[in-house]
């Protein structure tokens, strides 16, 4: 429990951090907000006054800057440009899309790249091991984006086996998911594959075989166990860049998620959901990381006592 | 993306003319359901024709919402059909229009339609709750809306307002349920939009889809547009995906059967494949081209601007870097918009003999570099665009035309509010425009003197003479004389040269061979009452 709330108390700076990039984000747009945001429309001068007004642009920065955490803390995240509905509401209706991919592509992720790992591992130099790096290599070489577009050529142009683009089936995860996650499973091949070679030949496995203990249970119970905590911290390290990953397979797909109203909205120029998303991603993210602790510290009693930080 | 300015609302990728697609794929199961799914690249920003700011929502409303008069194509060019309106009746001064309903039609909430519902539907548009961002400027000089008896309804304009025609038919003026209205409010109504359209609002997922079904009480609608009863098509889905590549693969994956505005490579590959049919829908307003400078050294000589309007290939373009999907421009407004005028057109063509003479006339000679001097300085452009409209390509191609007779440049991309600072202080001899709009009126926005300082006369003209054209042009209501007055403005602005016309940006809608039955509006649009999948 103590664990728990110093974990807490560490994540509140970064909270606190991104809350003040989100607020800034209207600020950093060249020249006034107020005009930016009505350019086009023939905006007389009692209009932007008006909206800078309405957007408290006339008060002090750190002003604002509360004025902004005040309202984020009773979850109002203001109107959207473009719809004048509730930002946090459209937001919440788009994250279950997100949260089903990068679930399922981090899923992919693990079921291919752990057991690969484990396999190479204890087979160093092996037809596997070889074919698991050979893997691993071009896991990493070759774009998300790249590799969604060939996946989508082949399986749903070509064969037209899988949908091109999103329609609401688990079949139409298929893809995104699989070209998502194929980048991480590759890291976490090589990942695991090496700890797993040092660990396998380590002292504790050879006395637990001494023991007479199973080779079964030899290699999940004790290897994979030891071998898995840097594999669980960058699981929870990469996450976000799984979240940008999301963004861009999102808008190839055509899935109404949180990235892709992200990556629209920054070029409708729409602050307020810029600011929500940026806001919501990043405690997501913050979040993912405590919890990847939480379980590290279960994996792992030892880093319970020096927390881990990330 | 059609015109990236729009009728009274600038903002670029909103009313674009030109680009969704949808419909919808294999559903056409056992029981014969017809469904048609359209991908379209950007998401609504209302549903509610009258508060919209984008091309694409008045796309999708017109299957919903009937206007009072239509304005679609036909063997002359374009012709006015009833709508709502049987009949309708103009004040010589073109400030009062008088309308007769019809008297049949529902709602799609039961409501009966009636002269209610056009004062409704007028006075929501001028709400400001409404916050009306393209069909408030559009309407012009609105002051009421006044019912006779239930079945005559008159609009009355405070001035002379002859482009109001037009304007009804362009999307903005869909008649609502005046109960919906009441029902939803002001901005309520754009998530629950009801009209008396051939199609209903059933579903919207933000981002994602929007899905409309038949309205089988419909029996109103023009002959001309495949049929004036109910839509062939049981569904209609208009699917989200922003990805050009996402459109096209779901094009071919069969997800959806139309698939709007794809990347010219896109159509071009697709029309290679011999597999799909590609609907062109020409834009209505000012092509994109390029405003010239009459203000700024060195383009403020007459002879200058000629001979960059001679020096451009415009058939060129839109062959080798367009890849054929847009039309060649050669005056200032689109071919399909009323007060088009051919003889501008016509006025210059591509000879670059003629602009160097005209160079050589004008005393600029050239140097061993092939750059022209005068007094030795450079026969140098100063050209700025903004990104994001997709003039940096185009703009190559003009600089490589124009340094062929002597000119050299350098090109400078800008963001879109800083760009338009830059045009309003005149930094420019070149910059980038286009405009949608259903009448020719639009040429005020953008030629009139007023709007040099603030607003679009990039080219810096003033001319006392054209401001008065064109605010005469729009108080003669006689369509006749209306066209013979804007002849005179086009064919002003191209003698002043003041104007390098580029391309028409033509809607793009890439289609399933057994899509059938898609007609076209004049001002752009697409309508599916006829529509079909065989």
């Amino acid at each position: 429990m103590g664990f728990v709330l110093r974990r807490l108390s560490a994540s509140l700076p970064v909270l606190l951090g991104i809350t003040v990039v989100a607020f800034l984000l209207i600020h950093l747009m060249p020249g006034d907000p107020a005009k930016v945001i009505l350019f086009g429309s023939n905006a007389g001068p009692d209009q932007i006054s008006a909206l800078r007004q309405q957007l408290g642009l006339n008060e002090p920065l750190w002003r604002q800057y509360f004025h902004f955490l005040d309202q984020l803390a009773h979850g109002n995240l203001g109107t959207s440009y473009l719809t004048q509905n509730s930002v946090a509401h459209e937001l919440v209706s788009r994250t279950p899309s997100t949260l089903v991919l990068t679930a399922t592509a981090l899923l992919v992720a693990i079921v291919v790249g752990v057991p690969l790992g484990l396999i190479a591992g204890v087979r160093p130099n092996s037809l596997v091991d070889r074919l698991a790096r050979g893997f691993s290599f071009l896991g990493v070489a070759i774009p998300y984006f790249f590799l969604a577009l060939v996946l989508v050529l082949l399986f749903s142009v070509r064969l037209q086996l899988l949908p091109a683009i999103d329609d609401g089936t688990p079949q139409a995860l298929i893809i995104p998911a699989v070209s998502l996650g194929w980048g991480y499973s590759a890291i976490l091949t090589r990942l695991i594959r090496g700890r797993i070679i040092e660990e396998y030949r380590s002292d504790y496995v050879r006395s637990a075989r001494a023991r007479g203990c199973p080779e079964w249970r030899v290699l999940l119970r004790h290897t994979l166990r030891n071998s898995s905590i840097p594999a669980i911290t960058t699981i929870g390290l990469q996450f976000g860049n799984i979240l940008t990953g999301a963004a861009i397979t999102e808008v190839i797909f055509g899935r109404a998620g949180l990235g892709s109203f992200l990556a629209t909205s920054i070029t409708n120029k729409n602050i307020p959901v810029v600011q929500g998303a940026v806001v919501l991603i990043g405690i997501g993210y913050v979040l993912i990381n405590l919890v990847v602790d939480l379980i590290v510290g279960a994996v792992d009693p030892r880093t319970r006592l020096t927390p881990a930080i990330s | 993306m059609g015109a990236f300015l729009a009728a009274g609302f600038a903002a670029s990728p909103l009313l674009a003319a030109c680009g969704t697609s949808s419909k919808s794929s294999s559903s056409g199961g056992k029981s014969g359901t017809q469904t048609l799914t359209m991908g379209i690249a950007s998401t609504p920003d209302t549903l509610d024709p009258g508060a919209t700011g984008l091309a694409l929502t008045l796309l999708i409303t017109f299957a919903m919402f009937d206007p009072l008069v239509w304005w679609l194509p036909d063997s002359s060019g374009g012709k006015f059909y009833p709508g709502l309106a049987k009949s309708y009746t103009v004040s010589p001064d073109a400030t009062t229009y008088t309308f007769k309903l019809r008297t049949d039609v529902t709602f799609h909430d039961g409501t009966k339609f009636d002269a209610t519902a056009v004062k409704a539907t007028y006075d929501h548009v001028v709400d400001p709750a409404t916050k009306s961002k393209s069909g408030l400027g559009a309407l012009g000089p609105y002051k009421e809306t006044k019912i006779i008896d239930p079945t005559t309804v008159q609009i009355i304009f405070t001035e002379p307002n002859a482009s109001f025609l037009h304007q009804q038919a362009a999307g903005n003026f869909g008649i609502a349920s005046p109960t919906a209205l009441q029902k939803y409010g002001a901005t309520g109504f754009g998530n629950h939009p009801v009209g008396s359209g051939p199609f209903m609002f059933s579903k919207y997922v933000s981002g994602d889809r929007l899905t409309l079904v038949k309205n089988p009480a419909y029996k109103w609608g023009p002959e001309v547009l495949g049929t004036s009863g109910p839509a062939y098509l049981d569904e209609l889905i208009f699917r989200i995906v922003a990805d050009d590549n996402g459109r096209y693969n779901a094009l071919q994956s069969g997800q959806v059967q139309i698939a709007m505005n794809l990347p010219a490579n896109s159509i071009s590959a697709a029309s290679k494949s011999g597999k799909f049919q590609q609907l062109t829908v020409p834009s209505i307003g000012t092509p994109n081209g390029m405003p010239i400078n009459v203000s700024k050294f060195p383009t403020d000589d007459p002879k200058v601007r000629e001979a960059i309007m001679y020096a451009v290939d415009q058939e060129k373009l839109v062959k080798d870097v367009l890849f054929g999907v847009d039309t060649a421009a050669h005056t200032v407004l689109t071919a399909i918009t009323p007060g088009y005028s051919k003889s501008s057109a016509a006025l210059y063509s591509y000879n670059p003999d003629k602009a160097n003479a005209l160079l050589d006339e004008a005393g600029w000679t050239k140097g061993s570099d092939g750059v022209r001097t005068k007094n030795g300085k450079k026969l140098a452009l100063n050209i700025i665009l903004f990104s994001g409209a997709g003039f940096e390509l185009p703009t190559q191609f003009v600089v490589s035309e124009l340094a062929k007779v002597g000119f050299t440049a350098t090109t400078t991309v800008q963001p879109f509010a800083t760009a338009q600072g830059s045009f309003n202080a005149g930094e420019h001899n070149l910059g980038a425009f286009g405009y949608y709009g259903a009448d020719p009126y639009l040429l005020n926005i953008w030629v009139n003197s007023n709007a040099i300082k603030a607003g679009f006369n990039w080219s810096h003209y003033a001319n006392p003479e054209i401001d008065k054209l064109i605010a005469k042009a729009n108080s003669t209501a006689a369509d006749g004389a209306r066209g013979a007055l804007y002849e005179q403005v086009s064919t002003k602005l191209m003698q002043d040269a003041v104007y390098l016309p580029l391309w028409d940006v033509n809607g793009a809608f890439t289609m399933a061979k057994k899509v059938q039955g898609i007609k076209t509006t004049l001002n752009g649009y697409i309508l599916f009452n006829g529509a079909k999948l065989s």
